[in-house]
Protein backbone atom coordinates (compact mmCIF):
# COMPACT_ATOMS: atom_id res chain seq x y z
CA UNK A 1 0.00 0.00 0.00
CA UNK A 2 2.54 2.37 0.95
CA UNK A 3 4.30 1.90 -2.17
CA UNK A 4 1.63 2.61 -4.54
CA UNK A 5 0.82 5.66 -2.28
CA UNK A 6 4.80 6.52 -2.87
CA UNK A 7 4.44 5.52 -6.77
CA UNK A 8 1.07 7.70 -7.35
CA UNK A 9 3.03 10.85 -5.23
CA UNK A 10 6.20 10.33 -8.35
CA UNK A 11 3.22 10.25 -10.60
CA UNK A 12 1.88 13.21 -9.61
CA UNK A 13 5.21 15.12 -9.64
CA UNK A 14 5.93 14.28 -13.09
CA UNK A 15 2.98 14.74 -14.60
CA UNK A 16 2.52 18.18 -12.81
CA UNK A 17 6.45 19.14 -14.07
CA UNK A 18 5.62 17.38 -17.55
CA UNK A 19 2.53 19.00 -17.76
CA UNK A 20 3.72 22.78 -16.76
CA UNK A 21 6.88 22.18 -18.99
CA UNK A 22 4.68 21.71 -22.27
CA UNK A 23 2.77 24.96 -21.14
CA UNK A 24 5.90 26.72 -20.23
CA UNK A 25 7.27 25.57 -23.58
CA UNK A 26 4.39 26.92 -25.69
CA UNK A 27 4.17 30.37 -23.62
CA UNK A 28 1.41 29.65 -21.58
CA UNK A 29 2.19 31.33 -18.14
CA UNK A 30 3.15 28.80 -15.54
CA UNK A 31 1.02 30.40 -12.69
CA UNK A 32 -1.44 29.11 -10.22
CA UNK A 33 -4.07 28.47 -12.76
CA UNK A 34 -2.05 26.18 -14.78
CA UNK A 35 -0.08 24.23 -11.87
CA UNK A 36 -4.19 23.54 -10.71
CA UNK A 37 -4.92 22.66 -13.84
CA UNK A 38 -2.37 20.46 -14.09
CA UNK A 39 -2.55 19.08 -10.72
CA UNK A 40 -6.20 18.19 -11.19
CA UNK A 41 -5.19 16.20 -14.42
CA UNK A 42 -2.58 14.56 -12.37
CA UNK A 43 -4.94 13.67 -10.12
CA UNK A 44 -6.84 12.49 -12.58
CA UNK A 45 -4.85 10.35 -14.27
CA UNK A 46 -3.27 8.91 -10.41
CA UNK A 47 -6.82 7.67 -9.69
CA UNK A 48 -7.35 5.93 -13.27
CA UNK A 49 -3.52 3.88 -13.06
CA UNK A 50 -4.21 3.81 -9.20
CA UNK A 51 -4.70 -0.35 -9.90
CA UNK A 52 -1.47 -0.66 -11.52
CA UNK A 53 0.19 0.77 -8.45
CA UNK A 54 -1.53 -1.28 -6.28
CA UNK A 55 -0.36 -4.28 -7.75
CA UNK A 56 -0.13 -6.82 -4.72
CA UNK A 57 3.28 -8.09 -3.35
CA UNK A 58 3.54 -10.25 -0.35
CA UNK A 59 5.21 -8.65 1.99
CA UNK A 60 6.20 -10.66 5.44
CA UNK A 61 5.59 -8.71 8.68
CA UNK A 62 9.28 -9.08 9.72
CA UNK A 63 10.20 -7.63 6.30
CA UNK A 64 7.89 -4.95 6.83
CA UNK A 65 8.84 -3.91 10.30
CA UNK A 66 12.62 -4.40 9.61
CA UNK A 67 12.19 -1.73 6.63
CA UNK A 68 10.24 0.61 9.70
CA UNK A 69 13.12 0.05 11.88
CA UNK A 70 15.68 1.13 9.09
CA UNK A 71 13.95 3.83 7.32
CA UNK A 72 12.11 6.08 10.61
CA UNK A 73 15.21 7.83 11.82
CA UNK A 74 16.22 8.65 7.96
CA UNK A 75 12.83 9.64 7.74
CA UNK A 76 12.11 11.62 10.59
CA UNK A 77 15.11 13.49 10.61
CA UNK A 78 14.54 14.26 6.91
CA UNK A 79 10.94 15.69 7.68
CA UNK A 80 11.84 17.75 10.45
CA UNK A 81 14.89 19.56 9.00
CA UNK A 82 12.82 20.32 5.67
CA UNK A 83 10.35 21.89 8.01
CA UNK A 84 12.60 23.83 10.37
CA UNK A 85 16.26 24.42 9.01
CA UNK A 86 17.12 26.56 6.25
CA UNK A 87 18.65 24.82 2.98
CA UNK A 88 22.45 24.82 2.84
CA UNK A 89 23.60 23.23 -0.19
CA UNK A 90 25.51 25.03 -2.61
CA UNK A 91 23.98 23.83 -6.00
CA UNK A 92 20.11 23.68 -4.42
CA UNK A 93 20.23 27.43 -3.88
CA UNK A 94 22.86 28.69 -6.72
CA UNK A 95 20.96 26.56 -8.92
CA UNK A 96 18.05 24.72 -8.96
CA UNK A 97 15.45 25.92 -6.11
CA UNK A 98 16.67 29.52 -7.68
CA UNK A 99 15.34 28.53 -10.80
CA UNK A 100 11.95 27.33 -8.61
CA UNK A 101 11.84 30.79 -7.47
CA UNK A 102 11.92 32.33 -10.71
CA UNK A 103 9.18 30.75 -12.33
CA UNK A 104 6.84 31.55 -9.14
CA UNK A 105 8.03 34.81 -9.50
CA UNK A 106 7.68 35.39 -13.53
CA UNK A 107 5.35 32.83 -13.82
CA UNK A 108 6.91 31.92 -16.68
CA UNK A 109 10.38 28.89 -17.82
CA UNK A 110 11.32 31.50 -20.42
CA UNK A 111 10.88 34.78 -18.61
CA UNK A 112 13.49 37.60 -18.04
CA UNK A 113 15.64 35.75 -15.19
CA UNK A 114 15.70 32.63 -17.87
CA UNK A 115 17.15 34.93 -20.66
CA UNK A 116 19.67 36.30 -17.79
CA UNK A 117 18.36 39.64 -17.60
CA UNK A 118 18.30 40.10 -14.05
CA UNK A 119 19.88 37.47 -12.12
CA UNK A 120 22.28 35.20 -12.70
CA UNK A 121 21.04 31.66 -14.35
CA UNK A 122 23.49 28.71 -13.35
CA UNK A 123 23.17 26.33 -15.96
CA UNK A 124 20.44 27.91 -17.83
CA UNK A 125 19.84 24.97 -20.59
CA UNK A 126 19.73 22.45 -17.61
CA UNK A 127 15.67 20.51 -17.53
CA UNK A 128 13.47 22.04 -14.98
CA UNK A 129 10.66 19.31 -14.01
CA UNK A 130 12.04 19.77 -10.61
CA UNK A 131 12.11 23.02 -10.59
CA UNK A 132 8.56 23.42 -11.67
CA UNK A 133 7.10 20.90 -9.84
CA UNK A 134 9.07 22.38 -6.17
CA UNK A 135 7.16 26.07 -7.77
CA UNK A 136 4.08 24.58 -7.30
CA UNK A 137 4.14 24.99 -3.73
CA UNK A 138 5.56 28.12 -3.50
CA UNK A 139 3.00 29.37 -6.32
CA UNK A 140 0.21 28.99 -3.29
CA UNK A 141 2.47 29.23 -0.06
CA UNK A 142 4.10 32.50 -1.44
CA UNK A 143 7.67 32.61 -3.29
CA UNK A 144 9.50 32.70 0.40
CA UNK A 145 9.00 29.71 1.50
CA UNK A 146 11.25 27.48 0.95
CA UNK A 147 10.39 24.71 3.14
CA UNK A 148 6.98 24.30 1.02
CA UNK A 149 9.48 23.48 -1.80
CA UNK A 150 11.58 21.43 0.24
CA UNK A 151 9.24 19.03 0.89
CA UNK A 152 8.43 17.74 -2.47
CA UNK A 153 11.86 16.91 -2.62
CA UNK A 154 11.90 15.07 0.77
CA UNK A 155 8.52 13.03 -0.02
CA UNK A 156 10.20 12.18 -3.72
CA UNK A 157 13.15 10.71 -1.92
CA UNK A 158 10.80 9.17 0.64
CA UNK A 159 8.91 7.66 -2.58
CA UNK A 160 12.17 6.62 -4.10
CA UNK A 161 12.70 3.89 -0.86
CA UNK A 162 9.50 2.68 -0.99
CA UNK A 163 9.32 2.45 -5.17
CA UNK A 164 12.46 1.07 -4.96
CA UNK A 165 11.39 -1.55 -2.07
CA UNK A 166 8.67 -2.66 -4.47
CA UNK A 167 10.86 -3.53 -6.97
CA UNK A 168 13.57 -5.38 -4.82
CA UNK A 169 10.50 -7.38 -3.48
CA UNK A 170 10.01 -8.70 -7.37
CA UNK A 171 13.19 -9.53 -7.82
CA UNK A 172 15.26 -10.59 -4.46
CA UNK A 173 12.14 -11.10 -2.10
CA UNK A 174 10.90 -9.13 0.69
CA UNK A 175 13.45 -9.31 3.55
CA UNK A 176 16.36 -8.77 1.06
CA UNK A 177 14.56 -5.60 -0.31
CA UNK A 178 14.41 -4.56 3.40
CA UNK A 179 17.79 -4.56 3.81
CA UNK A 180 18.84 -3.99 1.08
CA UNK A 181 16.53 -0.48 1.22
CA UNK A 182 17.86 0.24 4.72
CA UNK A 183 21.36 0.15 3.19
CA UNK A 184 20.28 3.02 0.64
CA UNK A 185 18.51 5.46 2.77
CA UNK A 186 21.41 4.92 5.34
CA UNK A 187 24.18 5.52 2.79
CA UNK A 188 26.30 8.65 3.92
CA UNK A 189 25.89 10.01 0.33
CA UNK A 190 22.26 9.99 0.44
CA UNK A 191 21.58 10.33 4.05
CA UNK A 192 24.43 12.76 4.85
CA UNK A 193 25.92 14.58 2.19
CA UNK A 194 24.75 18.11 2.42
CA UNK A 195 25.28 18.64 -1.80
CA UNK A 196 23.64 15.94 -3.46
CA UNK A 197 21.82 14.16 -0.87
CA UNK A 198 18.37 13.71 0.98
CA UNK A 199 19.03 17.54 2.94
CA UNK A 200 19.83 19.11 -0.20
CA UNK A 201 17.11 20.26 -3.23
CA UNK A 202 19.46 19.28 -5.91
CA UNK A 203 18.22 17.11 -8.81
CA UNK A 204 20.11 13.72 -8.07
CA UNK A 205 17.59 11.96 -5.98
CA UNK A 206 14.59 12.82 -7.73
CA UNK A 207 16.50 11.52 -11.02
CA UNK A 208 17.36 8.48 -9.33
CA UNK A 209 13.52 8.73 -8.26
CA UNK A 210 12.31 8.34 -11.86
CA UNK A 211 14.49 6.08 -12.56
CA UNK A 212 13.29 3.10 -10.51
CA UNK A 213 10.11 4.34 -11.24
CA UNK A 214 10.98 3.28 -14.58
CA UNK A 215 12.67 -0.12 -13.52
CA UNK A 216 9.48 -1.24 -12.17
CA UNK A 217 7.41 0.11 -15.23
CA UNK A 218 10.08 -2.92 -17.15
CA UNK A 219 9.63 -5.04 -14.20
CA UNK A 220 5.13 -4.82 -14.44
CA UNK A 221 5.99 -4.39 -18.18
CA UNK A 222 3.82 -1.57 -18.38
CA UNK A 223 4.41 0.37 -21.41
CA UNK A 224 2.41 3.35 -20.99
CA UNK A 225 4.15 3.75 -16.96
CA UNK A 226 7.15 3.02 -18.61
CA UNK A 227 7.08 6.48 -21.35
CA UNK A 228 5.79 8.24 -18.88
CA UNK A 229 8.80 7.99 -16.39
CA UNK A 230 11.68 7.84 -19.10
CA UNK A 231 10.06 11.32 -20.73
CA UNK A 232 10.80 12.30 -16.54
CA UNK A 233 14.26 11.61 -16.57
CA UNK A 234 14.26 12.97 -19.67
CA UNK A 235 13.01 16.31 -18.22
CA UNK A 236 15.19 16.33 -14.66
CA UNK A 237 18.49 16.35 -15.90
CA UNK A 238 20.83 16.19 -18.78
CA UNK A 239 21.93 13.21 -17.66
CA UNK A 240 18.24 11.81 -17.90
CA UNK A 241 18.35 11.63 -21.49
CA UNK A 242 21.38 8.55 -21.01
CA UNK A 243 19.76 6.86 -18.32
CA UNK A 244 16.57 6.84 -20.61
CA UNK A 245 18.29 5.49 -23.74
CA UNK A 246 19.99 2.56 -21.60
CA UNK A 247 16.29 2.02 -19.57
CA UNK A 248 14.84 1.53 -23.22
CA UNK A 249 17.67 -0.66 -24.67
CA UNK A 250 17.04 -2.88 -20.41
CA UNK A 251 13.32 -2.91 -21.27
CA UNK A 252 14.28 -4.69 -24.98
CA UNK A 253 16.65 -7.19 -23.71
CA UNK A 254 14.23 -8.08 -20.25
CA UNK A 255 11.40 -8.62 -22.19
CA UNK A 256 11.96 -9.59 -25.62
CA UNK A 257 7.99 -9.88 -26.28
CA UNK A 258 7.64 -6.64 -25.00
CA UNK A 259 6.96 -5.27 -28.36
CA UNK A 260 5.61 -1.45 -26.70
CA UNK A 261 8.84 -0.61 -25.54
CA UNK A 262 8.43 1.44 -28.68
CA UNK A 263 5.34 2.96 -27.49
CA UNK A 264 7.28 4.17 -24.34
CA UNK A 265 10.50 5.08 -26.72
CA UNK A 266 8.05 7.88 -27.91
CA UNK A 267 6.92 9.60 -24.80
CA UNK A 268 11.01 10.43 -24.09
CA UNK A 269 11.68 11.37 -27.57
CA UNK A 270 8.84 13.75 -27.36
CA UNK A 271 9.86 14.94 -24.33
CA UNK A 272 13.38 15.75 -25.56
CA UNK A 273 11.78 17.63 -28.34
CA UNK A 274 10.03 19.83 -26.12
CA UNK A 275 13.54 20.18 -24.10
CA UNK A 276 15.28 21.35 -27.58
CA UNK A 277 12.04 23.51 -28.41
CA UNK A 278 12.47 25.38 -24.74
CA UNK A 279 16.14 25.32 -25.52
CA UNK A 280 16.27 27.48 -28.43
CA UNK A 281 14.56 30.66 -26.15
CA UNK A 282 17.32 30.27 -23.44
CA UNK A 283 20.63 31.73 -24.29
CA UNK A 284 23.44 29.18 -22.99
CA UNK A 285 25.01 30.58 -19.96
CA UNK A 286 27.25 28.77 -16.89
CA UNK A 287 27.19 25.23 -18.92
CA UNK A 288 29.93 23.49 -21.12
CA UNK A 289 28.38 22.27 -25.01
CA UNK A 290 28.71 18.87 -24.73
CA UNK A 291 28.14 17.90 -28.38
CA UNK A 292 30.53 20.30 -29.64
CA UNK A 293 33.05 18.77 -26.70
CA UNK A 294 32.27 14.98 -27.96
CA UNK A 295 33.51 16.40 -31.23
CA UNK A 296 36.82 16.64 -29.95
CA UNK A 297 36.86 13.24 -28.29
CA UNK A 298 39.70 12.05 -30.76
CA UNK A 299 41.83 14.64 -29.34
CA UNK A 300 41.25 13.77 -25.91
CA UNK A 301 41.07 10.03 -25.72
CA UNK A 302 44.44 9.93 -23.64
CA UNK A 303 42.21 11.54 -20.67
CA UNK A 304 40.35 8.62 -20.13
CA UNK A 305 42.69 6.41 -17.84
CA UNK A 306 42.17 9.67 -15.27
CA UNK A 307 38.41 10.44 -15.96
CA UNK A 308 38.05 6.21 -15.26
CA UNK A 309 40.17 6.70 -12.15
CA UNK A 310 38.33 9.95 -10.79
CA UNK A 311 35.09 8.32 -11.09
CA UNK A 312 35.89 4.90 -10.70
CA UNK A 313 37.99 5.21 -7.61
CA UNK A 314 35.18 7.24 -5.51
CA UNK A 315 33.05 4.00 -5.21
CA UNK A 316 35.64 2.69 -2.50
CA UNK A 317 35.39 5.63 -0.63
CA UNK A 318 33.79 3.58 2.67
CA UNK A 319 32.96 6.82 3.99
CA UNK A 320 30.60 7.78 1.43
CA UNK A 321 29.71 4.87 0.24
CA UNK A 322 29.63 2.08 3.26
CA UNK A 323 30.65 -1.31 1.59
CA UNK A 324 27.38 -0.87 -1.12
CA UNK A 325 29.74 -1.05 -4.17
CA UNK A 326 31.73 -3.91 -2.69
CA UNK A 327 28.88 -5.49 -2.62
CA UNK A 328 27.52 -4.68 -6.18
CA UNK A 329 30.89 -6.30 -7.22
CA UNK A 330 30.42 -9.46 -5.13
CA UNK A 331 27.05 -9.65 -6.63
CA UNK A 332 27.86 -8.83 -10.45
CA UNK A 333 30.28 -11.77 -10.20
CA UNK A 334 27.42 -14.01 -8.62
CA UNK A 335 24.82 -12.95 -11.23
CA UNK A 336 27.47 -13.59 -14.08
CA UNK A 337 28.45 -16.82 -12.81
CA UNK A 338 24.94 -18.38 -12.23
CA UNK A 339 24.18 -16.72 -15.75
CA UNK A 340 21.67 -14.51 -14.46
CA UNK A 341 19.89 -12.57 -17.56
CA UNK A 342 18.38 -9.89 -15.29
CA UNK A 343 21.89 -9.38 -13.28
CA UNK A 344 23.67 -9.33 -16.50
CA UNK A 345 21.40 -7.08 -18.19
CA UNK A 346 21.44 -4.28 -15.53
CA UNK A 347 25.32 -4.74 -15.15
CA UNK A 348 25.74 -3.79 -18.51
CA UNK A 349 22.95 -0.82 -18.49
CA UNK A 350 25.04 0.51 -15.58
CA UNK A 351 28.51 0.47 -17.23
CA UNK A 352 26.95 1.77 -20.58
CA UNK A 353 25.89 4.93 -18.43
CA UNK A 354 29.14 4.90 -16.38
CA UNK A 355 31.17 4.90 -20.23
CA UNK A 356 28.78 7.90 -21.20
CA UNK A 357 29.88 9.93 -17.56
CA UNK A 358 33.74 9.01 -18.14
CA UNK A 359 33.53 10.17 -21.56
CA UNK A 360 31.92 13.45 -20.10
CA UNK A 361 34.81 13.83 -17.68
CA UNK A 362 37.15 13.14 -20.86
CA UNK A 363 35.83 15.83 -23.31
CA UNK A 364 35.29 18.50 -20.70
CA UNK A 365 37.43 21.74 -20.46
CA UNK A 366 37.17 21.84 -16.98
CA UNK A 367 40.21 19.90 -14.52
CA UNK A 368 39.09 16.42 -14.47
CA UNK A 369 39.95 16.08 -10.75
CA UNK A 370 38.32 19.72 -10.04
CA UNK A 371 34.99 18.59 -12.09
CA UNK A 372 35.46 14.82 -10.07
CA UNK A 373 35.50 16.64 -6.63
CA UNK A 374 31.97 18.30 -7.28
CA UNK A 375 30.19 16.16 -9.58
CA UNK A 376 31.42 12.37 -9.34
CA UNK A 377 29.47 10.96 -6.52
CA UNK A 378 26.52 12.66 -7.39
CA UNK A 379 26.94 11.05 -10.61
CA UNK A 380 27.37 8.02 -8.77
CA UNK A 381 24.40 8.42 -7.35
CA UNK A 382 22.40 8.05 -10.77
CA UNK A 383 23.72 4.10 -10.46
CA UNK A 384 22.58 2.92 -7.15
CA UNK A 385 19.31 1.53 -8.52
CA UNK A 386 20.90 -0.60 -10.85
CA UNK A 387 23.41 -1.89 -8.38
CA UNK A 388 20.71 -2.92 -5.71
CA UNK A 389 19.01 -4.78 -8.45
CA UNK A 390 22.21 -6.92 -9.30
CA UNK A 391 22.77 -7.29 -5.56
CA UNK A 392 19.05 -8.62 -4.90
CA UNK A 393 19.34 -10.84 -7.99
CA UNK A 394 22.54 -12.41 -5.96
CA UNK A 395 20.48 -12.75 -3.07
CA UNK A 396 17.94 -14.66 -5.23
CA UNK A 397 19.90 -17.10 -7.07
CA UNK A 398 22.60 -17.69 -3.74
CA UNK A 399 18.94 -18.26 -1.79
CA UNK A 400 17.95 -20.41 -4.85
CA UNK A 401 20.97 -22.07 -4.95
CA UNK A 402 21.07 -23.36 -1.81
CA UNK A 403 17.42 -24.53 -1.73
CA UNK A 404 18.54 -26.54 -4.78
CA UNK A 405 21.59 -28.35 -2.88
CA UNK A 406 19.58 -29.03 0.59
CA UNK B 1 20.93 -30.22 11.79
CA UNK B 2 21.84 -27.46 10.00
CA UNK B 3 21.30 -27.38 6.59
CA UNK B 4 23.69 -25.95 3.63
CA UNK B 5 20.58 -23.46 2.83
CA UNK B 6 20.68 -22.72 6.59
CA UNK B 7 24.29 -21.55 6.67
CA UNK B 8 23.51 -19.83 3.73
CA UNK B 9 20.90 -18.04 5.37
CA UNK B 10 23.28 -17.50 7.96
CA UNK B 11 26.01 -15.99 5.79
CA UNK B 12 23.36 -13.76 4.08
CA UNK B 13 21.94 -12.39 7.22
CA UNK B 14 25.66 -11.39 8.59
CA UNK B 15 26.14 -9.58 4.71
CA UNK B 16 23.20 -7.61 5.19
CA UNK B 17 24.02 -6.57 8.46
CA UNK B 18 27.40 -5.22 7.46
CA UNK B 19 25.60 -3.79 4.48
CA UNK B 20 23.54 -1.59 6.94
CA UNK B 21 25.74 -1.58 9.79
CA UNK B 22 28.68 -0.10 8.30
CA UNK B 23 26.49 3.11 6.90
CA UNK B 24 24.29 3.32 10.39
CA UNK B 25 27.85 3.61 12.20
CA UNK B 26 29.06 6.32 9.41
CA UNK B 27 26.04 8.27 9.14
CA UNK B 28 24.05 7.71 12.53
CA UNK B 29 26.15 10.69 14.23
CA UNK B 30 25.82 13.10 11.45
CA UNK B 31 21.61 11.98 11.48
CA UNK B 32 21.64 12.94 15.48
CA UNK B 33 23.54 16.48 14.85
CA UNK B 34 20.94 17.00 12.05
CA UNK B 35 18.37 16.42 14.39
CA UNK B 36 19.40 18.02 16.95
CA UNK B 37 20.12 21.36 15.22
CA UNK B 38 16.67 21.45 13.71
CA UNK B 39 15.37 20.71 17.58
CA UNK B 40 17.32 23.78 18.76
CA UNK B 41 16.06 25.94 15.56
CA UNK B 42 12.35 25.31 15.67
CA UNK B 43 11.36 28.02 18.43
CA UNK B 44 13.56 31.29 16.74
CA UNK B 45 12.40 32.96 14.08
CA UNK B 46 12.95 32.32 10.23
CA UNK B 47 15.25 35.10 9.92
CA UNK B 48 17.00 33.77 13.33
CA UNK B 49 17.35 30.33 12.17
CA UNK B 50 18.90 31.42 8.51
CA UNK B 51 21.26 33.45 10.69
CA UNK B 52 22.07 30.86 12.98
CA UNK B 53 22.82 28.38 9.64
CA UNK B 54 23.88 30.20 7.18
CA UNK B 55 26.43 32.63 9.27
CA UNK B 56 27.73 35.90 9.27
CA UNK B 57 27.02 36.86 5.51
CA UNK B 58 23.44 36.23 5.69
CA UNK B 59 23.34 38.96 7.97
CA UNK B 60 24.89 41.45 6.05
CA UNK B 61 23.37 40.92 2.69
CA UNK B 62 20.11 41.06 4.91
CA UNK B 63 20.70 44.33 6.22
CA UNK B 64 21.90 45.64 2.74
CA UNK B 65 19.14 44.16 1.09
CA UNK B 66 16.89 46.56 3.15
CA UNK B 67 19.12 49.88 2.72
CA UNK B 68 18.92 49.55 -1.22
CA UNK B 69 15.90 50.69 -2.96
CA UNK B 70 13.56 47.96 -4.21
CA UNK B 71 14.03 46.69 -7.22
CA UNK B 72 17.24 48.51 -7.93
CA UNK B 73 20.44 46.19 -9.26
CA UNK B 74 23.41 45.32 -7.08
CA UNK B 75 26.67 44.01 -8.64
CA UNK B 76 28.31 41.14 -6.08
CA UNK B 77 32.05 41.66 -5.99
CA UNK B 78 34.20 38.97 -4.41
CA UNK B 79 37.66 40.66 -3.93
CA UNK B 80 39.36 36.35 -3.97
CA UNK B 81 38.48 33.52 -5.33
CA UNK B 82 37.92 32.29 -1.78
CA UNK B 83 34.72 34.78 -1.49
CA UNK B 84 33.26 33.62 -5.16
CA UNK B 85 30.73 30.82 -3.29
CA UNK B 86 29.25 33.48 -1.08
CA UNK B 87 28.90 36.12 -3.72
CA UNK B 88 27.23 33.48 -5.80
CA UNK B 89 25.04 32.09 -2.67
CA UNK B 90 24.17 35.63 -2.47
CA UNK B 91 22.24 35.83 -5.45
CA UNK B 92 19.67 33.67 -4.05
CA UNK B 93 19.23 35.20 -0.56
CA UNK B 94 18.93 38.48 -3.05
CA UNK B 95 16.13 37.10 -5.27
CA UNK B 96 14.12 38.64 -6.69
CA UNK B 97 16.37 41.72 -6.95
CA UNK B 98 18.52 41.56 -9.87
CA UNK B 99 21.97 40.58 -8.83
CA UNK B 100 24.86 39.78 -10.95
CA UNK B 101 28.36 38.79 -9.87
CA UNK B 102 31.33 40.49 -11.20
CA UNK B 103 34.82 39.26 -10.37
CA UNK B 104 36.37 42.99 -10.23
CA UNK B 105 35.69 46.43 -10.04
CA UNK B 106 37.56 46.66 -13.02
CA UNK B 107 34.47 44.29 -14.55
CA UNK B 108 32.02 46.08 -12.89
CA UNK B 109 33.10 49.63 -14.89
CA UNK B 110 32.76 47.96 -17.80
CA UNK B 111 29.76 45.71 -17.17
CA UNK B 112 31.29 42.85 -17.83
CA UNK B 113 29.73 40.33 -15.33
CA UNK B 114 29.73 36.71 -15.72
CA UNK B 115 26.69 36.39 -17.41
CA UNK B 116 25.84 36.40 -21.28
CA UNK B 117 23.36 39.21 -21.19
CA UNK B 118 25.10 42.43 -21.49
CA UNK B 119 22.05 44.71 -22.42
CA UNK B 120 21.06 45.85 -19.18
CA UNK B 121 22.94 48.85 -17.45
CA UNK B 122 25.70 47.66 -14.87
CA UNK B 123 23.98 48.10 -10.99
CA UNK B 124 24.85 51.53 -8.90
CA UNK B 125 25.02 49.58 -5.94
CA UNK B 126 27.81 47.39 -5.09
CA UNK B 127 28.55 44.40 -2.04
CA UNK B 128 32.10 44.21 -2.14
CA UNK B 129 33.41 40.85 -0.53
CA UNK B 130 36.55 40.70 1.13
CA UNK B 131 37.18 37.84 3.99
CA UNK B 132 40.69 39.05 5.39
CA UNK B 133 38.68 42.46 6.04
CA UNK B 134 38.02 43.35 9.23
CA UNK B 135 34.82 44.28 7.68
CA UNK B 136 34.46 41.23 5.48
CA UNK B 137 30.81 43.06 3.50
CA UNK B 138 30.70 46.19 2.66
CA UNK B 139 27.90 48.36 0.82
CA UNK B 140 29.04 50.52 -1.87
CA UNK B 141 27.08 53.29 -4.30
CA UNK B 142 27.87 54.61 -7.76
CA UNK B 143 27.34 58.57 -7.51
CA UNK B 144 28.84 60.08 -10.31
CA UNK B 145 32.53 58.85 -11.09
CA UNK B 146 33.20 57.85 -7.40
CA UNK B 147 31.70 54.85 -5.25
CA UNK B 148 30.40 55.98 -1.28
CA UNK B 149 30.20 53.66 1.17
CA UNK B 150 27.15 53.18 3.23
CA UNK B 151 27.37 53.06 6.83
CA UNK B 152 25.96 49.53 7.95
CA UNK B 153 23.36 49.62 10.78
Amino acid sequence: MMAAIAMAFLWLVGMVGLLAQLAGTAGIAVGRKLFAVALVIAIVIVVMRWRSFATRVLVSRAAALTLTLLLLPVVITLFFDTAITPLRDYDGRVTWMLKARAIAHEHSMSGPFFQGKTSRDAHSHYPLLMPLAAALPLEFAGEQNESAARAVYALTYVAFLLVLFRVLCVVGGDMAAAVIVGCVAWLPQFAMEIDGGMLSAYSELPLVAFTTLAIAAILDADAIALGFSLACVTCMKNEGSVIAAVLIAIAVMQRPRMRRVLIAAIFPAAAMLVLAFWRRSIPLEHDENYPHLAMQLALKLRNYPEAARELLGRMLHVHTWGVFWFASIIATATGIATRSRRATTFVLGGAAILFVYITSYAVTNWTIAELAMSSANRLLMHLVPFAAIVIAEAVARYTAIGNVSS
Amino acid sequence: MATRADARRLLLAIAGAILVGVNVVLVAPGLLATFRLAHDLRAPSRDERHRAVLGDYYAAISDFNGRIPANAGVALIPQHATERDVAMLSVYQLYPRPSRVFWNVGDWLRNQHDGADRTTPRPEWLIIFDLSQKRPYRLLHAEGNSLREVASR
